[in-house]
């Protein structure tokens, strides 16, 4: 089989990671240390949003409808007289929540079957192979659109949606770093000393794949919340009155003309996430990366 | 545009006739956008009239989405029949909500069942063979044939048709029928007006027919991609004239280009990539008009949207519960927030587009205290749970949020589901899985029988629930002698719908079209979600 | 290596089968009836005669199983069917718009690649350098926003204020390429720098890995000038493993040309998956998923192999 070709190195035994260090690190990677603020950021927004929201993000009114942004409505108000920036911090809540847990589903679903395929091999390995194949040759919003048609289009079904086309990924990503780790000397020192199978998967192999699932899972993340974005516009968006981001911005997608600031704030919020997900993932993986943790550049 | 009376003349004769009031569910569908169905009424646009017509010049013509069947029997989209009446005009026209000449010559309501159609002796089909008598009963079989899955099937039960001689036909129907010469003036999903070559269907077989349609009408086919560009050219044995004896139609070419956003259909109508899109919204209006070179017609109270219900499961079973919710929605404010303040709330299912329409009916007030009491003694709890489904395109998903907001200010948690048409037809209509659905269509610009039957008659009710009232009002507006005393029995029906609460009518819509000033002599079809292009021409 | 071809080669049609068979089931659970889809919301749709009749005419009268094995055996013939939405041939259906996503795609990818890779080479060499963030910035745009959004923006720009350009369209590159290349330029640009990002990504780790072997090390010890240990040694090393992964973005171009497509009024296979969807077009469906599926594994295949060739290093068994 192929030594899959992964975009992630595997990730050497695991290492403190002292104080010292991070700081030192944070200077070395500034852009992944300001995305790692912003959404620690985002985070407190979604948390506190019921706290920090000024109006009741469904409340509408039609004689209010379509103001520009002022001071008792800073990001305006949408088609229906709502509060677009009340809106757009509960936004934040189900555009994290889709975005955590897709990447949850995804990887309690693929992990395991990564280190099962690649540490034992064999028949087990072909099959999860070939079904990886097979998800991932199945595109992927064709995938999501039909499961979430099927399932109904709630917040958790959407995300297992993502989540499980997503799986795949993770599960080749483990059993690239397993068949390289599972012929190391503690592994085959563990196994020497009669350590079974599943304990030599979960107290050895596991935590050393952790890292590069850690990287995936910004990435995922990321690509979670432009899906969510996809799928509204496809007319599969999650129920009202939650409002997310995508949906925001797929609604105001109609009033572009009449109001075009209604796309720009909750385009900005899917951008500024987005990217900070995509730079902290870079960051992470730079990191952990032996060969890259020394070097500043030429 | 001055009020249209001689846009309408231009076409009246034209025979190209409409569209009509689509079945009481039926909203167009597909696309990103709302369309409904519409009538003359050329708003606001100010090109002048009276300017000669000139020949020659493209004319390019938004569509939605992609036609599903070109064959115009099988068509079921709203979208459809601005295409198909070009190269498959309908038997009959439909001028000011009158039937009128088109195919044919004269046509005849002998008695309540028997009808006669004498057809023109100078048509004929693009393939060369003669517009008969048998066409006609061909035509009408294979609709009434439930292989077919011709839309307005149900019309055709009870009817025979009889051919004495080759251009005349003779309509015997079961039983009272008087409405049905309305839907020949209409083509599919609406009516059952159009022909088709007996020759080439037969030659072809359906699915091959489908891809190469070959009828009868000012244009024909010269290029179909049902979701591309699809080019009509002047159908030059077409006989029927101007009303000013010129030769139709004006154009060279007439070129349908599929674009499924309405925004981006609003940059290419600004930019010259399409000279005319008739399925905009209200809040389009405002940057089509603020451009110079572009006009807007608006074609209003086209369309009737409105929440239906389960009326045999609880609580829409109760009236009481029924009569709240219709206190419950401000339709001032839904007709500001979804027509841009060209329509107008809801009061009722008929609206002033028909000669049946009574403008004294009584209608429901928004009363919020009245809705809770009215809750209060339907006997459902504050934060009773309820379920809507409605489209999710348009402006029908926004709609569903509108009426949750409002719904919660009486005390009731609405769910909105926002499903795709045939889900809608199977939990909404079949299943009656919904005790709500927000529906949306044409209002009726002539005899509404089928929109009153559609609406309320026992055949299309959620979940199957029997209206034995309304049916025999519907069987004794069929039996009336004239127009006068059906408008009685329609009113009738409409005075049951408001004492039962049976729908709660939100909101009168306008259609809106975009066109650019160079292009003329555009029409709304008389139902339906389109605009007659037969008589256009575009200035120099 | 031709050992290792071969067995891919057979283990494909089982995962084409393990695709079509699961896409058939989901299908099958999908809400709403394909025949209500065809008829629409009219009366027919609630008329049993009909409905028998036109059940019995699309073979949806068969248990699911049956069905499915009908369309394999179809398949094995080369036969897909006729579409139920419009009864047209799936085969021509599909051949009539694969020329427009294949232009969309292979030109977003080349603006990907021109776009991504001088992105990612900058950003590593001027690692964390005002420099890194910049491009950085630029080239993730394309990923950090909905593509649908990203399109409308070009077309505020470029078709309603500047008007340099239509919104809407198809034409063939050969039939016409000065009016192709005004059609395309939206929707490349659009699902390219969608792509760049992901292809900027790699080929800044890429470059960044290669910049700390040895050989680079002692090409610098050398003495030798930055601009040469770069174009020599880092970039041409380091374009290997992106070559790759720019054949495993393919996914991510099917998945952006559906939006794409539906932007910019590109009757493409993308739409047409959707179309499908929407309209419970179970042959067209299948057709258009089994041409995606294939041609995924068979870039995947390709791209293995090709990395082994070009890489001594790796080995198949």
């Amino acid at each position: 089989m192929a030594q899959a070709i992964e975009a992630l190195p595997a990730a050497p035994p695991r290492r403190r990671v002292s104080p010292q260090r991070l700081w030192r690190t944070a200077r070395h990677h500034p852009m992944a240390s300001v995305a790692l603020c912003v959404i620690v950021v985002f985070v407190l927004i979604a948390v506190l949003a019921p706290l920090i929201a000024p109006y009741d993000p469904a409340e509408t009114n039609g004689r209010n409808r379509l103001q520009s942004p002022s001071w008792s409505h800073p990001f305006g108000t949408d088609s229906l007289g709502r509060d677009v920036l009340s809106r757009e911090i509960f936004g934040a809540r189900v555009s994290l929540q889709v975005a955590v847990l897709a990447v949850a589903v995804a990887a309690g679903v693929g992990v395991p079957l990564g280190l099962l395929s690649g540490y034992r091999g064999g028949w087990i390995d072909v099959i999860v192979m070939r079904a990886t194949d097979a998800v991932i040759a199945f595109p992927g919003l064709v995938l999501a659109l039909t499961l979430v048609l099927v399932l109904g289009p709630s917040i958790t079904n959407i995300m297992v949606a993502l989540g499980v086309g997503a799986a795949p990924n993770y599960a080749r990503l483990v059993r690239g770093q397993v068949l390289s780790l599972r012929n190391m000397d503690y592994i085959l020192a563990a196994r020497s000393i009669g350590a079974g199978d599943t304990r030599i998967m979960v107290r050895y192999l596991w935590p050393n794949t952790l890292p590069s699932v850690i990287v995936a899972g910004t990435l995922t993340m990321g690509a979670a919340i432009l899906a969510e974005a996809s799928l509204s516009f496809l007319g599969v968006g999650v129920r009202p009155p939650t409002p997310t981001w995508g949906g925001m911005l797929n609604e105001a997608f109609t009033q572009i003309y009449v109001a075009p600031f209604l796309s720009f704030f909750p385009g900005l919020a899917i951008f500024i996430i987005t990217l900070s997900f995509n730079l902290l993932g870079d960051g992470v993986r730079d990191l952990l990366d032996p060969r890259l943790r020394t070097t500043q550049g030429l | 545009m001055a009020r249209g009376t001689s846009r309408r003349r231009v076409l009246g004769g034209l025979g190209v006739a409409s569209l009509a009031v689509m079945s009481g569910g039926a909203i167009a569908c597909g696309g990103d956008d709302d369309a409904g169905d519409d009538d003359a009424n050329p708003g606001t646009s100010a090109s002048p009239t009276a300017a000669k017509p000139v020949r020659g010049g493209e004319l390019i013509v938004r569509r939605p989405s992609a036609t599903t069947f070109a064959d115009p029997h099988r068509s079921s989209s709203g979208y459809d029949p601005t295409f198909n009446h070009l190269y498959a005009a309908p038997l009959l026209a439909s001028v000011n909500g009158k039937i009128s000449a088109s195919l044919v010559e004269s046509w005849e309501q002998a008695d309540l069942t028997t009808a006669k159609l004498t057809l023109r002796k100078d048509l004929k089909f693009t393939d060369g063979t003669p517009v008969n008598a048998a066409a006609v009963k061909y035509a009408l079989e294979r609709q009434a044939d439930p292989k077919v899955g011709s839309p307005r099937r149900s019309l055709l039960a009870g009817v025979t048709i009889e051919t004495p001689d080759d251009f005349t036909a003779v309509l015997k129907f079961s039983k009272p029928n008087p409405a049905f010469l309305e839907s020949l003036t209409m083509n599919a999903p609406a009516g059952l007006g159009a022909l088709i070559s007996p020759t080439a269907h037969q030659k072809l077989g359906d699915d091959k027919f489908n891809e190469a349609p070959v009828s009868v009408g000012p244009f024909k086919i010269s290029k179909l991609a049902l979701d591309g560009e699809s080019v009509f050219v002047p159908n030059p044995d077409w006989p029927v004239t101007a009303p000013n004896g010129d030769k139709l139609p004006y154009l060279d070419k007439v070129i349908f280009k599929v674009i499924p956003q309405t925004a981006v259909a609003v940059a290419e109508l600004q930019s010259g990539g399409i000279d005319l899109d008739y399925v905009f919204l209200g809040e389009n209006v405002g940057q089509i008009k603020s451009q110079p070179n572009l006009a807007v017609s608006v074609n209003k109270g086209a369309i009737t949207q409105r929440i239906g219900m389960n009326l045999g499961k609880a609580p829409t079973n109760i009236v009481a519960f029924r009569k709240a919710l219709n206190h419950a929605f401000d339709r001032e404010e839904f007709a500001l927030i979804f027509t841009d303040g060209l329509g107008s709330g809801g009061r009722g299912p008929l609206t002033n587009l028909t000669w049946a329409y009574d403008s004294t009916v009584p209608y429901y007030s928004y009363d919020v205290a009245k809705a809770k009491s009215l809750l209060a003694q339907a006997g459902v709890a504050e934060g009773t749970k309820l379920n809507i489904c409605t489209y999710t395109s348009g402006v029908y998903p926004r709609i569903g949020e509108m009426i949750q907001a409002q719904a919660k200010k009486v005390g009731l948690d609405v769910q909105v589901d926002n499903l795709e048409v045939p889900v809608i037809t199977e939990k909404y209509r079949k299943n009656g899985e919904y005790l709500l659905g927000l529906e949306g269509g044409g209002a009726p610009q002539g005899d509404p029988y089928q929109y009153l039957e559609t609406n309320f008659g026992s055949a299309n009710q959620p979940g199957g629930t029997k209206m034995p009232e309304v049916d025999a009002l519907l069987a004794k507006a069929l039996a009336a002698p004239n127009d006068e005393e059906r408008k009685k029995v329609y009113g009738e029906i409409v005075k049951l719908d408001y004492d039962n609460s049976f729908k709660v009518w939100l909101l009168e819509s306008p259609t809106i079209a975009g066109y650019t000033k160079k292009t003329q002599g555009l029409v709304w079809l008389r139902s339906g979600s389109a605009m007659d292009v037969t008589g256009a021409w575009k200035q120099a | 290596m031709t050992a290792y071809i071969v067995r891919r080669m057979l283990q494909m049609p089982v995962v084409i089968l393990m695709v079509t068979f699961a896409l058939f089931i989901i299908m099958h659970l999908l809400p709403g009836d394909p025949i209500y889809a065809m008829i629409g919301e009219s009366e027919a749709s609630l008329d049993p005669e009909v409905i028998a009749e036109l059940r019995a005419e699309l073979g949806l009268d068969d248990p699911v199983l049956v069905q499915y094995l009908d369309w394999a055996s179809d398949l094995v013939r080369g036969d897909l069917g006729r579409s139920f939405r419009d009864r047209s041939v799936v085969t021509g259906a599909i051949t009539d718009r694969m020329p427009v996503t294949l232009q969309l795609g292979l030109l977003s990818l080349m603006v990907a690649i021109c776009v991504g890779v001088p992105a990612g080479t900058i950003a590593a060499v001027k690692r964390n350098s005002p420099v890194d963030a910049i491009v950085t910035l630029f080239a993730m745009f394309g990923v950090a926003v909905p593509n649908f959004w990203f399109s409308m923006m070009l077309i505020w720009v470029f078709v309603v204020e500047l008007r340099w350009l239509p919104a809407s369209g198809f034409v063939g590159v050969w039939s016409d390429p000065l009016e192709a290349a005004r059609h395309m330029a939206l929707p490349v640009t659009a699902l390219g720098l969608t792509l760049s990002g992901s292809i900027m990504r790699y080929t800044r780790s890429s470059v960044l890995e290669v910049l700390n072997q040895d050989y680079v090390r002692t090409a610098r010890a050398k003495g030798l000038s930055q601009r040469t240990v770069i174009i020599r040694h880092a970039l041409r090393n380091s374009l290997l493993p992106v070559a790759t992964i720019i054949g495993l973005q393919l996914g991510s171009l099917l998945a952006g040309s559906i939006i794409i497509e539906s932007m910019f009024a590109l009757p493409g296979i993308g739409r047409l998956a959707i179309q499908s969807i929407n309209g419970r077009d179970y042959p067209m469906l299948q057709g258009v998923v089994l041409l995606f599926t294939v041609t995924v594994l068979l870039v995947n295949l390709v791209t293995d192999i090709s990395y082994a060739i070009l890489d001594p290093r790796i080995r198949y068994s």
